[in-house]
């Protein structure tokens, strides 16, 4: 009867609360990924032409309940991006909900997000050429260019098929440390 | 251009000045695409310079992260064992209480009871008499003892303290030079976290069922140019568990209680480790140390366990290092225990003695073990790594003191305990890694130990993992492993409940296995093993005379599968199920469900509220041969927990209800024990309430 009792407060404290849920997501995934994206951005052969007053413009796009992660993306490309002390960065963090076709930037981190709003998003940079960089890689279904994973190693991922829409050249070496999904 | 501009000013008289003008034009361009060309190239070197900086610092970032997820096996499902993983924030939010608990939920483990009620994790149904058959690795440090070849007394960690553990099933494990026999436990500490992020401070305490009690604090900071980190923990509970008659026809309470705490200590300066555990328990004595029900409430078990190691690596190169490691463990045993109760009559040796006040059996015991290992560590490339190595042990006795009292204590006849006192091993191995094409990766290793009392023993090991793409990995793996008699199984003296035995050999494992994983997400995966083992030479005294003896030769198959989905990706659900089947004692599949379950969810409504269910569904278990008593009932328990964190860094609390059900359960009594096996705990509850900072 006591464990019912509590059982029911706890069902009627679940139904109470409305708060944010944060999705789950590999810590050391994205404390690599996080360090990789920025110095893959830099490789862009065409970088300065996308920057904003020599800039790095980065947008991280989150599901709306996910801001928590989204914070500790923007957090973790900051401070790993500071060591390098190359050009500035700005690193601004935009509800998928809200991402609006003047939402133009450098490059575009891509957290977990419904089909269609990656989609959404993935489209708008392919348009621009610009990089879209996605922690779940298969996003590449839909149309993300680039992604990493740990397998028995960490892997660069390559979107074949977006990449030849994309139009991108980034400088010649980067093409020997990528693995090329197609 | 400066020049060229004053020598047209100079000359001017002496020039004709249309004839100077076009001169002076034609050399204006000349020179000036040379400048041009000089500052476009040189820009343009720059920029490939600094495109080249850039990724080489992006190589040096995917081999570091590479290192980190092989360091803290991220990469589990690419290696060639058959491994499960489990994380502190799963354990906590199912109401996990321990390193013991954690282990029962990995697929084909399960836990039997042995002398003195100690619980001992079973893999696969491999001799389930044994205590050593498995390996348990704490920080990269081996604490089984010689006297058991166990570990229990460590099982009751608190998994506050807890990082992650991974199982490894079947022989090896994932340290080289560490042979499990049938599977080996690797518990990564949070106070030696080796994921490259920073120990998170904590405090932590427990409260629950049969005055179950613990605090904790891990801490860490910067000392002497290094790092340093702690963990500390206090634990009590006053259990008791009702049993049925004994040997001796008594009945009643057991005492269960446990006393307990641990001490860790790491530091780390360039490439120098030391680490250390410190701990103590001290116990009821359970179901007492002959399988005999005491009437005495001062009866104890103390045990003590020291383990340091200090460790120092240097890089020799690129691509090669030295590894080089000083070990110490000792094991301090105290115990008291009535082992036969008031009125017992005493047949050996003859003529029968009647003992009016009963016996008492008491220990003074202490074994120390040294070693010392040296290791080469090449990374050819990034898909070819070769490990070799030595290691010599020296493991001795130095209290070795038993005593019997048949007057309540009044007085004792004193004997050692063990008519052995040493043991030196020397350990020579190897593995080599290496890829075969873009998917495959080979391992070829090899082991080979000389003992100073058994004879020498050889190991081999081959497993093929291939990756056929991001989602399918196929393993196959031979692997052999062996286990030396323990000091208990070899050199204890009489009088004892089960006798020992100086020629015993050791056991050996042939393991047969085959894994596929299909990964569906990040986390999300289904993975089934299936395993063949021939043991041979296996250790048990479940004979006519309670002697110990090589005299199992079985084999056991089975397998196991693992699915783990994130539905809502707010939750995670876990199934497990292990089947089991063949023999391993006297030609039966003894002690061993030949079916495990294990289904857990775990759902997180929002950032505050967590909650989680955990069922444990165990098997019949069968018996010995000669034991014609009716199989051990199978059961199934529900496990229930709620947990609520107000923000990142406040209090969290979780709630646990365990045995929800309240259900009846036993765990299988040895033959010619206890007649109606062990009943283990009902309904109980416990509070964790902990603090990051």
């Amino acid at each position: 009867m006591i464990v019912m009792k509590f059982m029911l407060t706890i069902f009627l404290l679940m139904l109470m609360h409305v708060n944010a849920f944060a999705y789950d997501y590999d810590p050391l995934l994205l404390r690599a990924q996080t360090t990789l994206f920025p110095k893959i951005v830099l490789l862009d052969q065409d970088v300065a032409t996308k920057t904003e007053k020599n800039s790095l413009k980065i947008l991280v796009l989150y599901a709306d309940d996910d801001i928590k992660n989204a914070e500790l993306t923007k957090k973790l490309i900051e401070d790993k991006y500071k060591k390098n002390n190359r050009n500035t960065m700005s690193v601004n963090l935009i509800r998928y909900s809200e991402f609006k076709s003047s939402e133009i930037a450098t490059a575009y981190f891509l957290l977990k997000g419904s089909d269609e709003s990656v989609k959404k998003v993935s489209s708008y940079a392919e348009r621009n050429n610009r990089i879209t960089f996605s922690y779940d890689y298969n996003d590449f279904e839909r149309n993300a260019l680039l992604s990493v994973i740990m397998k028995e190693k960490t892997y660069i991922y390559l979107n074949k098929e977006s990449f030849q829409k994309y139009g991108i050249k980034f400088i010649p070496l980067f093409y020997k440390i990528v693995k090329v999904i197609e | 251009m400066k020049a060229v501009y004053l020598f047209m000013l100079n000359n001017k008289q002496l020039l004709d000045s249309s004839y100077v003008f076009n001169w002076a034009l034609v050399m204006f361009r000349y020179i000036s695409g040379i400048i041009i060309f000089i500052f476009s190239y040189a820009s343009a070197q720059a920029e490939e310079n600094t495109g080249s900086d850039i990724l080489t610092e992006l190589e040096q970032d995917i081999k570091r992260y590479s290192d980190l997820a092989t360091n803290t096996n991220q990469n589990v499902d690419y290696m060639p064992y058959v491994i499960s993983t489990l994380h502190n924030e799963d354990l906590v939010a199912l109401g996990v209480l321990n390193l013991r608990e954690a282990v029962s939920l990995i697929p084909g483990v399960d836990l039997n009871v042995g002398m003195a009620g100690i619980k001992n994790p079973i893999f696969r149904g491999s001799n389930p008499y044994a205590f050593g058959q498995s390996r348990l690795i704490i920080d990269g440090m081996e604490v089984n003892d010689q006297i058991f070849g166990g570990y229990n007394q460590l099982l009751d960690l608190p998994v506050d303290i807890i990082h992650r553990i991974e199982v490894v099933r079947g022989p090896g494990s994932m340290l080289t030079h560490v042979n499990g026999f049938a599977g080996s436990i690797h518990v990564i500490t949070k106070a030696n976290r080796d994921d490259g992020q920073e120990v998170v401070d904590n405090v932590f305490a427990v409260l629950g069922s049969d005055k179950q009690a613990g605090a904790g604090i891990i801490k860490s900071f910067d000392f002497a140019g290094g790092k340093f980190s702690s963990d500390l923990y206090y634990q009590k509970n006053d259990l008791s568990l009702e049993v049925g008659d004994d040997r001796f026809g008594n009945s009643g309470e057991t005492d269960q209680s446990l006393k307990n705490y641990q001490l860790g200590l790491n530091f780390e300066r360039g490439g120098l480790y030391f680490k250390a555990r410190l701990s103590k328990n001290e116990s009821g004595v359970s179901y007492g140390q002959a399988f005999s029900l005491t009437d005495d409430e001062s009866d104890y078990l103390e045990v003590e366990n020291n383990t340091f190691e200090l460790k120092y690596i240097k890089a020799l190169s690129n691509k090669a290092n030295i590894e080089f490691a000083l070990n110490y463990f000792d094991e301090n045993r105290d115990l008291q225990n009535k082992v036969m109760p008031d009125g017992a009559m005493l047949m050996m040796p003859p003529p029968p003695t009647l003992l009016t006040e009963g016996r008492y059996f008491l220990v003074d015991y202490s074994e120390q073990t040294f070693s010392q290992r040296l290791q080469f560590n090449f990374d050819f490339s990034s898909s070819h790594k070769f490990q070799v190595g030595v290691q010599a042990r020296q493991a001795k006795i130095n209290d070795n003191n038993a005593a019997v009292s048949d007057d309540g204590l009044q007085s004792s006849s004193e004997f050692s305990l063990f008519t052995n006192e040493k043991r030196d091993i020397n350990i020579v191995y190897f593995e080599d890694m290496f890829e075969v094409g873009e998917k495959t990766t080979v391992q070829i290793g090899g082991k080979l130990s000389q003992y100073s009392d058994v004879d020498d023993q050889s190991a081999l090991r081959l497993a093929v993992v291939h990756r056929y793409n991001d989602k399918n990995i196929y393993k196959a793996m031979y692997s052999q492993a062996y286990r030396e008699p323990s000091w208990r199984e070899q050199y204890l003296s009489a009088p004892a409940f089960f006798l020992p035995n100086t020629d015993l050999d050791p056991e050996t494992v042939d393991a047969y296995e085959m894994s596929y994983i299909r990964r569906l997400g990040h986390r999300d995966f289904f993975k089934i093993n299936a395993f063949y083992l021939e043991n041979k030479s296996q250790i048990d005294a479940q004979n006519q005379n309670r002697r110990f003896d090589n005299s199992e030769e079985n084999n056991l198959y089975g397998f196991e599968f693992e699915y783990e989905i994130d539905i809502f990706s707010r939750d995670v659900l876990h199934v497990n199920y292990s089947y089991l089947d063949g023999d391993n004692v006297t030609g039966e599949l003894a002690n061993s469900a030949q079916t495990l379950i294990d289904v857990y969810y775990l759902y997180r409504l929002n950032n505050k509220w967590n909650f989680s269910g955990l069922v444990e569904y165990v098997g019949d278990k069968g018996r010995i041969e000669t034991d014609t008593r009716d199989d051990v009932d199978q059961y199934g328990l529900l496990d229930l927990s709620a947990g609520y964190k107000g923000n990142e860094k406040s209090v969290k609390f979780t709630f646990t209800v365990k045995n929800v059900f309240d259900k009846e359960y036993s765990l299988p009594s040895p033959a010619n024990t206890y007649p109606e096996d062990f009943p283990q705990s009902g309904r109980t509850w416990m509070v964790r309430v902990s603090k990051e900072f």
